[in-house]
């Protein structure tokens, strides 16, 4: 984490184990008056707790890598309910097909469920995703970060993100896409600097600066142990949620 | 879990009252923290619902969005949901949010679906609390399921 030059300022922060709430009226019978007709309403708003939760957010980096699925610094309690997502990109992400990122959060048993469908990060900028699901499940998974079966309703849940490296061997006769990533040569990396079908046999090869010529695709070689042109991309990731809302509320 | 409640708002930073104007010593650098409230909203038919939320006077509403789970119908006509207000000045639809599709999973935004002349109700909720209500215009169809976010500042009575 980057050293805060307010540390010393702050020293004398208020944390609190669990959801901070505000309002001048602590406790009502709201609930019993959900998708009760209007009109039928025999009591008064002025009886009616007022009371909601303070918003909390975690941030964290994100890097583009060659791994598909990374941990980030990010961990929300159980039972918390993900209010909205931001994404601030420092610099370009190069996915192929612009599938630059997707959150992701990790099940009891290792596996993963999406917060998120693959974003497209190729421009620098805020973003404030909205295509978040493609199926109602992922949507009460935001509703309650705890919904789904495989999660336990009493474990913190590892926020993790897909930052579009996934690679393959090489192919041959293959219709290749700019930014694609390859494996070919003993294990070494390539990545596609021209799009198009690749040689009936052979593919890139060596670990020179130089473009590679491979029948109409074109590769460049590279470390995809460090940060290099291939994998650019640099973001902040915020998640805003209420922490536990769930636990609290039913 | 434990849950801590203040009668609010609840404030943060290390300068609490502006008595000079050099920044980092005197200049106040306090904000508000943005609260939030969440209803379950549905298409049934009996509309206007309550939403259980309950926003304390003067506040700023920030963000309004809804989280769909289960698609409202939209039957091909561009059928719509509204965010309401009831209090003890009456009931008026629509008086924070005004035609939003909520015919897909997901968030849906609220951004320029207010109703023209009512853009003043999200700068200053009023005097009075108000309880939200949420109304569609298929009230029939008993298909959709959403969650309503409200996020606002406490009483931050802005004035310009």
């Amino acid at each position: 984490m980057a050293v805060n030059p307010h540390a010393e300022t702050y020293q004398g922060k208020t944390q609190f184990s669990g959801p901070v709430k505000a309002g001048t009226r602590w406790n009502g019978p709201n609930a019993d008056y959900q998708q009760e007709a209007v009109l039928g309403n025999p009591i008064a708003v002025k009886k009616l707790a007022n009371a909601g939760y303070v918003a909390c957010s975690q941030s964290c980096a994100v890097e583009q890598h060659g791994s598909i699925t990374s941990a980030t610094d990010i961990v929300l309690p159980a039972g918390s309910m993900v209010l909205s997502i931001q994404i601030i990109v420092t610099a370009l992400f190069n996915a192929v097909d612009h599938n630059d990122l997707k959150i992701y959060f990790a099940k009891d048993d290792g596996g993963v469920l999406a917060l998120t469908d693959f974003l497209n990060l190729g421009a620098i900028g805020v973003y404030n995703p909205t295509d978040i699901a493609d199926s109602s499940a992922t949507a009460k998974n935001w509703i309650n970060i705890s919904e789904d079966a495989d999660v336990s309703d009493n474990t913190s849940v590892d926020i993790l993100v897909d930052s579009g490296a996934s690679s393959s061997a090489w192919a041959a006769s293959h219709d290749y896409l700019l930014n694609e990533i390859v494996t070919n040569d003993s294990g070494k990396y390539y990545y596609c600097s021209q799009a198009g079908e690749s040689a009936g046999s052979g593919g890139p090869t060596g670990s020179g600066a130089g473009e590679i010529t491979d029948n109409a695709a074109k590769w460049f070689y590279f470390d995809h142990t460090t940060a290099d042109r291939r994998n650019a991309g640099r973001a902040i990731l915020t998640i805003n949620y209420v922490p536990g809302l769930f636990t609290v509320i039913g | 879990m434990s849950t801590t409640t203040f009668s609010g708002p609840v404030k943060a930073g290390n300068i609490f009252n502006t008595t000079g104007n050099t920044l980092s010593e005197n200049v106040s650098n306090q904000g508000q923290a943005t609260m939030v409230q969440v209803g379950r909203v549905k298409e049934n038919a009996g509309d206007p619902s309550w939403t259980g939320i309950v926003i304390p006077a003067n506040s700023q509403i920030t963000r309004i969005a809804f989280l769909v789970w289960d698609p409202f119908d939209d039957s091909g006509s561009g059928l719509k949901g509204y965010v309401g207000k009831s209090n003890e000045d009456g009931e008026v639809d629509g008086w924070f949010v005004y035609r939003i599709a909520l015919t897909a999973v997901g968030l849906a935004e609220v951004t320029t679906e207010i109703y023209g002349g009512y853009e003043a109700h999200w700068k200053d909720t009023g005097s009075k609390d108000i309880h939200l209500t949420f109304t569609e215009d298929h009230p029939a169809a008993d298909k959709g399921n959403a969650v309503l976010i409200v996020e606002y500042i406490q009483n931050n009575n802005l004035v310009a």
